[in-house]
C-alpha cells in the first residue's frame, strides 16, 4: 500500500504543509510493485522514478510565481537492520532542486540522502533527530523540486539459495 | 545476511466459516440426506486454474439411511465425499458447492477390522489440455473404501488387524460431474482385483488395500499411486504398494508392485504414503523415458530406530521393466536397515542420532514454484518432526565410474543428490511451542510461493499406523501448524501461528495447497481432523475448514516531509530576507513587515489614486506596445489566392497602369475614388473658369482697342 497524506496549516499567505508517505506490504500491492520501489530514489509525490516521464498527469512539483518554500523537516522510518525478525527499510530522503540533489557525496556524486536513522519518523524517546535544526533549503519561485525516498532493503525480503553438499548412496542389487 | 523472503502474516482470509453456518456445512446438510451434522472432514483440495473451480475430497459420517444405486441401504459408516466449488472458490464463504457422496464405493455392511476410515485422501488437478487418456477429467482423487475381502471369492480371506477392510478407490472428477473410476465395490468400475503385476514382477498374492497419494506424469500421460497391500490369504502382514496406470495399451488398467513387506505382529500396516515425480534426464531436459518417483512411507510402527521407508521407482510406462526385473530400489526399507539411506545420511553423514532417523515419511513434496527445485522430505522421528532438503536427484548403474543416466536397473544403482541437507533440527527449532520434540507431529505439506519466492509449510498430528484412523489416541485438536519458511530453509517464522491469524487453529492438522499462477501468492489452508473425535458433538473448534489467504509481511516504511509555503507578498518578503542573509522564518517575515511599517511607509488615499493613474498609464503603454508588435491589429481578411491565378502578373499590370497615368496629362489624378473625382471636378471647373476668364479678358481687351 502506498499512501499519501497532506496536512495543511494556513496563516494568510503562509502555509505550513506536510506529506506523510507510507509504503506497506499489506497485500494491496503486488510483490513486483513493491520491489519496484527498492534501491532507487522515488518521488514521494508521484512514486515515479526521478526523471521518469510516466504519468503526464503527475508533473514534478514546482513553485509558481510569487511562491517561496522553506523546507522545515524531513524524516523516515529509522534503522539499517535487515534481519528476519526486525526488518527496517534502510531508507533515506533527498531533495532534488531542478537537476541537483541537496545531499551529495563529497565528490559531488549522488548520495542516498538523509537517512531515517539520522532523522527518524515518527520520533520517539529512543528515536530522536540527530540535527539541532534542519538545514536551510529554500525553493525560490519558478523552481522545480522533488522529494525522493530511497529504500535500501528489499521490502519482501531476498530469497535465500539452497547450497548443500552432495550425497550418493549405493543401493545394491 | 539480508532478510530472507518470508511471509509473517496472512490477509484477505476467506473461509468456509464455523459450525454450523459455514458454506460447506450448510451444503452438506442441504445436499446429503444421510449426513450427520458436523462430520464433514476435508483431507485435500486442488484448484483448477482453467475452470477456476476447487475440488475438495474427504468424507463424512452417514447416519445409516443412505441407499446406493443398487437399492441397498448402507449401514452407518464413513462415506468418501467429493465436493466441487463451482462458483466463488476464492471467496469460499460464499461458495457454491456440488457435493457427490460416493455411496457405491462402500460395502453396505461395515466390516471388521475397521481401523481406517473410508475416505478420499488426496486429489490432484490434471494439467489442462495435456492429457488424452483423461481428456474429460479435471481432477483425480484417491483413497479407499470399506469392503468385505472374504466375499471376493476363493483365495481371499478376511482381514486381520492391524490391516483394515479397505479397497483402493480412484475417482475422476469433472467440472460437470463425478465418475467412480476405480472401485472394487462398484459393479461398473474396474476393481483392484483385476490389477496386474507391474512388468510381470510377482506381487506374491498380495491384494491392494489403501491408497495414500497420486502423481501425474505429463510426459507419459499416466499416473502413479502409492498405498498399501495385504496378502490374499489373510494375516497381519502387509506391504507398501506402488500402482501405475497402463493406459493406451491393449487393456487399460492398473498394475502394482509391492515393497517393504512386513510380517510378524506389526502395530500398523506397511504403507507408502507419499510419492513425487521428476521427468528429466541428467542434463535437465524434460523427457518421457527418464521418469523417477521418490516414494516414502512407513514400514512398521513398532520397530525402533527407523521405520521410515524411501524407495526410488521408475515406472514401467517410462522404461519397460526388462524380463520381469523391477526398476525399483529400496533406499531405505525402514526395517532397522543399517545400510539404509537414513542411517547413512542422517546418522553417519549429518551427525544425527538414532532417534533422529525418521519413523515415518509423511510427505515428499517436490517444490519448484519458488525458483528452487527441492525435494522436501517430511516425517516423524522420536526427536520430533523430521525434514530433509534435497535437490538434483539422479541415478545410474553402479560402476567405476558410475554413469548417471537416470535409469534404474536391476543391478546396483548409485542414487545421488547434488545437494542435500538434514533439516530436522532447524525445523524443530522453528516450530511453535508444543509441537517441537513430539514424535507424532510432522509437517504434511510444503508449497512454494512464486512471487515471494518463499515456502509455506504446514502439518500437525499424524497417526503412525493409519492414514485416516477411525479413532486415534493422537487425534487431539489444536495441534495444526502453519509456518513460513525461507526458500532454502534457513529461516523459519511462526508469526502467523503465534499471532493467532490462522483461520482456525483448533484442528488436528493443517495442510496447504497452492493456487497456481496466482499473482498474489494466495493459497488454501485446510484444517482437518485426524480421527473421529467430534463426530457426535460437533463444535466450532473441531470443524473442518477451508480458507484462502494471502501472505504478506506487513513491512512498513514511512517518510515525512514538512515545508512552509510563502505566497504572494510574503514570498517577496521571504526572498528579500534571503537576499539579506536572514533566515526565512515566519517570525523573521513578520518582523520585516513590522519594520517596514515603522519606517512610515504607510499608504494613504493619494497613493491609491497615483497607483490607479499609473496603472492606466501602464495599460496604455502595454496596449501601444501590443499594437506595435501587431498583437492587437485586426486580422487581415483571408484571401483565396487560387482565384487570382489569372492575375499572377498583377504587380506588373498595376505598375504599368501607374506609369500610364503618370504619363497621361489627363490622368494625373486618382481616377477611381471620390476624392479624385472631386478633384477632377474642381480641375474641370477651374479650367472652365480659366477659359471663361481668359475669354472675358480677351473681350475686354478687344473692346478697349475698339475704343481707342
Amino acid at each position: 500500500m502506498m499512501l499519501f497524506c497532506l496536512f495543511v496549516l494556513i496563516i494568510m499567505g503562509v502555509r505550513r504543509q506536510a506529506y506523510d508517505f507510507v509504503i506497506k506490504d499489506d497485500g494491496s500491492d503486488s510483490v513486483n510493485a513493491l520491489e519496484q520501489f527498492v534501491n532507487k530514489p522515488k518521488s514521494i509525490f508521484t512514486t515515479n522514478d526521478v526523471g521518469s516521464t510516466k504519468g503526464k498527469n503527475y508533473p514534478r512539483a514546482s513553485t509558481s510565481i510569487n511562491q517561496f518554500i522553506t523546507v522545515e523537516a524531513m524524516g523516515s522510518t529509522p534503522g539499517f537492520s535487515d534481519s528476519a525478525s526486525a526488518w527496517t527499510p534502510r531508507g533515506a530522503l533527498n531533495l532534488l532542486v531542478e537537476n541537483t540533489y541537496f545531499y551529495n557525496q563529497p565528490d559531488g556524486t549522488w548520495a542516498e540522502g538523509l537517512t531515517g536513522t539520522a532523522s527518524p519518523y515518527p520520533q520517539s524517546v529512543q528515536r530522536q533527530r540527530s540535527y539541532n535544526s534542519f538545514p536551510r533549503v529554500y525553493f525560490d519561485e519558478n523552481t522545480n523540486y522533488d522529494v525522493t525516498y530511497y529504500i535500501g532493503n528489499s521490502i519482501v525480503g531476498i530469497p535465500d539459495v539452497f547450497i548443500a553438499d552432495p550425497f550418493t548412496q549405493v543401493v545394491p542389487a | 545476511m539480508a532478510t530472507p523472503s518470508l511471509f509473517k502474516k496472512i490477509t484477505d482470509v476467506q473461509k468456509t466459516s464455523a459450525y454450523s453456518t459455514g458454506s460447506l456445512e450448510v451444503a452438506c446438510r442441504a445436499q446429503i440426506g444421510d449426513y450427520t451434522n458436523g462430520t464433514v472432514n476435508i483431507q485435500d483440495v486442488a484448484y483448477d486454474e482453467t475452470s477456476s473451480m476447487l475440488c475438495a475430497v474427504g468424507n463424512y459420517f452417514s447416519d445409516g439411511t443412505a441407499v446406493n444405486t443398487g437399492g441397498d441401504t448402507i449401514a452407518a459408516q464413513y462415506i468418501p465425499l467429493v465436493g466441487v466449488v463451482t462458483v466463488n472458490a476464492l471467496t469460499i464463504q460464499d461458495a457454491t458447492w456440488v457435493l457427490t457422496p460416493q455411496f457405491d464405493s462402500v460395502n453396505i455392511v461395515l466390516q471388521t477390522p475397521n481401523s481406517e476410515q473410508s475416505a478420499l485422501v488426496k486429489v490432484i488437478a490434471l494439467p489442462s489440455g495435456v492429457s488424452t487418456n483423461w481428456t474429460n477429467e479435471t481432477w483425480l482423487a484417491v483413497g479407499h473404501a470399506n469392503t468385505d475381502m472374504a466375499t471376493k471369492g476363493p483365495g481371499f480371506n478376511a482381514m486381520i488387524a492391524p490391516n483394515s477392510n479397505q479397497t483402493p478407490l480412484i475417482v475422476s472428477v469433472r467440472t460437470a460431474g463425478t465418475t467412480l473410476y476405480e472401485s472394487s465395490m462398484e459393479a461398473n468400475s474396474r476393481p483392484s482385483w483385476a490389477w496386474t503385476d507391474t512388468g510381470g514382477v510377482s506381487t506374491s498374492n498380495f491384494n491392494p488395500m489403501l491408497l495414500g497419494d497420486i502423481v501425474y506424469s505429463p510426459e507419459n500421460d499416466q499416473i502413479v499411486c502409492v498405498g498399501s497391500s495385504v496378502p490374499d490369504s489373510g494375516g497381519a502382514g502387509s506391504a507398501g504398494m506402488i500402482v501405475e496406470s497402463d493406459f493406451g495399451g491393449a487393456f487399460d488398467t492398473f498394475s502394482f508392485y509391492i515393497g517393504s513387506s512386513v510380517g510378524g505382529s506389526p502395530n500398523g500396516p506397511c504403507t507408502f504414503r507419499t510419492v513425487s515425480i521428476q521427468e528429466t534426464d541428467v542434463a535437465g531436459a524434460t523427457v518421457a523415458n527418464r521418469t523417477l518417483c521418490l516414494v516414502g512411507g512407513v514400514s512398521n510402527s513398532a520397530t525402533i530406530n527407523g521405520t521410515g521407508s524411501l524407495w526410488l521407482y521408475q515406472p514401467d510406462f517410462s522404461n519397460a521393466w526388462p524380463g520381469g526385473q523391477p526398476r525399483v530400489k529400496p533406499m531405505a526399507t525402514g526395517l532397522s536397515d543399517v545400510s539404509g539411506f537414513w542411517r547413512e545420511f542422517v546418522q553417519n553423514t549429518s551427525g544425527g542420532t538414532a532417534n533422529d532417523v525418521p519413523t515415518m515419511i509423511t510427505a515428499i513434496d517436490k517444490v519448484s514454484d519458488d525458483g528452487e527445485d527441492i525435494y522436501v522430505m517430511m516425517g516423524t522421528s522420536f526427536n520430533g518432526p523430521f525434514m530433509i532438503f534435497a535437490s538434483g536427484l539422479s541415478c545410474g548403474a553402479t560402476g567405476a565410474p558410475t554413469v548417471f543416466d537416470n535409469e534404474v536397473v536391476a543391478a546396483g544403482v548409485d542414487v545421488k543428490f547434488d545437494e542435500i541437507e538434514w533439516k530436522s533440527l532447524a525445523l524443530q527449532g522453528g516450530l511453535p511451542a508444543g509441537i517441537t520434540g513430539i514424535s507424532t507431529r510432522a509437517a504434511l505439506t510444503c508449497i512454494g510461493l512464486t512471487q515471494r519466492k518463499t515456502k509455506a509449510i504446514a502439518g500437525g498430528i499424524v497417526d503412525l499406523s493409519n492414514i485416516l484412523p477411525v479413532s486415534s489416541s493422537t487425534g487431539a485438536t489444536a495441534n495444526g501448524f502453519l509456518i513460513s519458511m525461507s526458500r532454502a530453509g534457513l529461516v523459519f517464522n511462526t508469526d502467523v501461528q503465534d499471532n493467532g491469524e490462522l483461520p482456525q487453529n483448533t484442528a488436528a492438522f493443517i495442510i496447504v495447497s497452492e493456487i497456481p499462477n496466482n499473482e498474489d501468492d494466495k493459497f488454501f489452508i485446510i484444517n482437518s481432523r485426524l480421527g473421529g473425535v467430534a463426530f457426535t458433538s460437533p463444535t466450532s473448534g473441531s470443524m473442518t475448514n477451508i480458507a484462502s489467504a494471502q501472505p504478506i509481511t506487513n513491512h512498513t516504511a514511512k517518510a515525512y516531509f514538512e515545508y512552509i509555503l510563502y505566497d504572494g507578498v510574503d514570498a517577496l518578503i521571504a526572498k528579500k530576507l534571503q537576499q539579506l542573509g536572514v533566515r526565512v522564518t515566519i517570525t523573521n517575515l513578520e518582523w520585516y513587515k513590522q519594520d517596514i511599517l515603522k519606517q512610515g511607509l504607510d499608504l494613504d488615499a493619494d497613493f491609491f489614486r497615483e497607483w490607479s493613474s499609473s496603472q492606466v498609464g501602464e495599460n496604455e503603454k502595454r496596449e501601444k506596445l501590443a499594437e506595435n508588435y501587431g498583437s492587437s491589429r485586426l486580422q487581415k481578411r483571408a484571401v483565396r489566392t487560387e482565384l487570382f491565378d489569372d492575375y499572377n502578373n498583377r504587380e506588373e499590370i498595376l505598375a504599368e497602369m501607374d506609369r500610364f497615368r503618370q504619363e497621361d496629362p489627363t490622368e494625373d489624378t486618382p481616377y477611381s475614388d471620390e476624392v479624385a473625382d472631386t478633384q477632377e471636378e474642381k480641375k474641370i471647373e477651374k479650367s472652365l473658369d480659366d477659359k471663361i476668364r481668359i475669354e472675358n479678358l480677351v473681350d475686354e481687351e478687344t473692346d478697349n482697342q475698339n475704343k481707342t
